[in-house]
């Protein structure tokens, strides 16, 4: 063991972190003849610094070498140092002697003080209430009760001034910073707001004369000149003598205790309200799932129930398989798009590259998305106009799979709602820092109503039958997470322009 | 003499009235929900119209079925502003029922109406149609976000000029 600046790891990362933050932390570590083997740390804060290995231990720390502080150890806590402040020394035993590590606890010792000092005080106070209870020889008053209870209490005089009830309590004065006038004359100088609205009211009530012996105004808080926000309730009452009080109480435990139990509701309220419009998209969701599915399926039964016919010829039967391929492959598609929406929020997070010599070539997956679909392009005898502006190898940020099927669902989309003969025109554009690829159809574009939402899940279904709606919605989530966008505009004169642009790879 | 202007902010609760408040007049936000309680009341200097005013802002406790708005912390209010959550629909509803009763208690004073937490757009619940038809009916409508500030200004300065001109 060696004395250093660091802490010794004799000691655990907690304490080590706490006394070593702002602790003033020091050590020593003392062996069983008494003398000093080695100690380091903030010395001179502990008044220490003269300490050497090879002194006795004693000379040091005379109060806590020599205790016996068994195989445990112990603590001395708030020793005073001759300069004033104090320090906490904690005793770790070891074979050799004993470790000793000295923390700065001046700022805790003088809080209890402090507190000590209080506690006195309060103790003189009520022994001097008991006492003036004892001497009065006529029987408290309902306001010198309330007063005594800890609320400011005042008596409305003929004139429209207000005077002190009994003994004020301590918390007034701080309002009476915030409300110079109250204790005096309310009505005489500016008050709190609230107050001030209040005691419109409460002369309204006094001068009423009949129904109701109080008028409560409610909580209120204020801030109080330490910014500290505190509540308060005020009360107006008609005395049987028909005489007027004004009450006003510091609210206490029971204020906080409502609060917190209003807060317990209405949060579990939210979460409540927040858990059902989840469950809703969930069964929204699982809707069009198995709507989704349901439509290829009947497809794919229908297929094999024609097989069984026995009269079909071999390019019937053939024709048949193929159409039932078809669907079941189109279901198979549904459920990937399904899975990538869901797995979408972890996908985004996945690994990309942004690296050059890494990151995707953009036209390349851009060919391989429309290669993916130009046979099903040919068969709605769609024109493909394919044009790549970018002069080079262009790489770009992203996942050459996703980015993939991120341009393969732009491309259904406008497969799907072209009209027969029309052109899909795909796109590559360089723009500087970022690269654009722009899908164009000719069919009649978005319903403007739709358009705001476009992106959004379920969308998509709203607009096209069979299509749970969630393609747009993996576009923009995986694009975003690369650091591009997304967006739609309408195509003159008819059709839709959709659009993902991504930055560079460098 | 400085005008003096009591506003009362009026919602459901967590609509976030205390939140504008605290981003008009300390501009800060947080995003922790603390309830109400009653109410606080905060003050702010403005300019409006060329005079100097004092608005006087009542943020007064959500109402919801364990809290009723007492009447007394509206009586008096020379505008409100009518907050609602764009995030919970039903919030709007409460808003606009509590501009009738505020209606009956202080009369036609000022009022704006303030769609909250506008910057959670992927979860706004509010159909822009059915906020053209209250825009219709001549109510002053305002997107505001105690998160971001925006509209928050534009908000207070709104109904300052309504109580200005009133």
């Amino acid at each position: 063991m060696s004395a250093g600046d660091t802490l010794p790891t004799i000691f655990s990362d907690r304490l080590a972190r706490q006394a070593a933050a702002e602790l003033h932390a020091a050590w020593m570590l003392v062996g069983k003849d008494g003398r000093i083997v080695n100690a380091g740390g903030d010395l001179e804060h502990h008044e220490i610094e003269d300490a050497r290995p090879g002194d006795d231990a004693a000379d040091a720390l005379p109060l806590v070498v020599g205790l016996d502080f068994g195989a445990t150890g112990g603590e001395l806590p708030s020793m005073k140092r001759g300069g004033g402040g104090f320090s906490d020394v904690k005793v770790f035993p070891v074979t050799d002697g004993a470790w000793l590590l000295l923390l700065d606890s001046s700022e805790r010792s003088k809080q209890l003080r402090g507190m000590q000092q209080r506690a006195h005080d309060l103790e003189l106070e009520m022994r001097r209430r008991g006492r003036d209870a004892q001497e009065a020889t006529a029987a408290p008053t309902l306001t010198q009760v309330v007063a005594d209870l800890g609320a400011a209490v005042y008596s409305l005089q003929p004139d429209g001034r207000f005077e002190t009830v009994g003994q004020a309590p301590v918390w007034l004065d701080d309002l009476r910073r915030r409300a110079p006038a109250l204790g005096v004359t309310p009505d005489a100088a500016e008050l709190t707001p609230f107050l001030e609205g209040f005691l419109d009211e409460a002369r309204e009530f006094w001068a009423d004369g009949g129904g109701a012996d109080r008028l409560r105004s409610g909580p209120w808080i204020e801030t109080l000149p330490d910014g500290v926000e505190a509540p308060f309730e005020a009360t107006a009452l008609r005395l049987d003598d028909g005489s007027a009080r004004l009450v006003v109480q510091l609210l206490g435990a029971s204020f906080e205790q409502n609060r917190d139990l209003l807060q317990a509701a209405r949060s579990t309220r939210l979460q409540f309200d927040a858990l059902l419009k989840e469950i809703d998209k969930k069964e929204l969701l699982l809707y069009a799932i198995v709507h989704d599915l349901n439509g290829p399926l009947s497809s794919i039964v229908a297929s094999l129930s024609l097989l069984k016919d026995s009269q079909l010829d071999r390019d019937q039967a053939k024709d048949l398989i193929e159409r039932g391929a078809r669907q079941a492959n189109k279901q198979l598609d549904m459920i990937k798009q399904i899975l990538e929406v869901f797995s979408s929020d972890i996908a985004s997070m996945e690994a990309f590259e942004s690296e050059a010599d890494k990151a995707p070539e953009a036209a390349a997956c851009l060919r391989a998305a429309v290669e993916t679909y130009r046979p099903a392009l040919q068969d709605r005898g769609l024109v493909l106009d394919l044009s790549i502006e970018t002069g080079g190898t262009a790489p770009v940020v992203g996942s050459p799979d996703r980015l993939e099927r991120v341009l393969g669902n732009l491309l259904s989309n406008a497969l799907r709602h072209s009209p027969a003969g029309g052109t899909v025109s795909v796109s590559l554009h360089d723009e500087g820092e970022t690269l654009r690829f722009v899908v164009e159809d000719e069919g009649p574009g978005v319903p403007p109503a739709l358009v705001d939402d476009l992106f959004d899940r379920f969308i998509q279904g709203r607009r096209s039958k069979g299509l749970a709606g969630l393609g747009l919605d993996f576009c923009r989530t995986t694009v975003k997470a690369w650091g591009g966008e997304v967006g739609y505009e309408p195509r003159e004169p008819s059709g839709s322009r959709f659009w993902v642009r991504l930055p560079k790879a460098r | 003499m400085t005008a003096r202007y009591k506003v009362c902010m009026l919602g459901a609760f967590a609509v976030g009235k205390t939140s504008l408040v605290r981003r008009y007049v300390h501009s800060i936000f947080s995003d922790k929900y603390l309830t109400t309680v009653g109410v606080k009341v905060e003050k702010r200097d403005v300019t409006v119209g060329g005079d100097t005013a004092s608005l006087v802002l009542w943020d007064i406790q959500g109402e919801d079925d364990l809290v009723s708005i007492r009447e007394s912390y509206i009586r008096g209010a020379h505008g409100v502003l009518l907050v609602a959550d764009g995030t919970r629909k039903e919030t709007l509803d409460k808003a606009l029922e509590l501009h009738e009763r505020t209606r009956k208690l202080v009369g036609p004073v000022p009022a704006v109406i303030l769609l909250n937490k506008s910057d959670l757009t992927a979860e706004w619940e509010l159909d822009d149609d059915h906020i053209a038809s209250l825009e219709s009916e001549g109510r002053a409508i305002l997107r505001t976000s105690a998160q971001t500030g925006a509209g928050v200004g534009e908000a207070f300065d709104a109904i300052a000029r309504g109580m200005h001109e009133a």
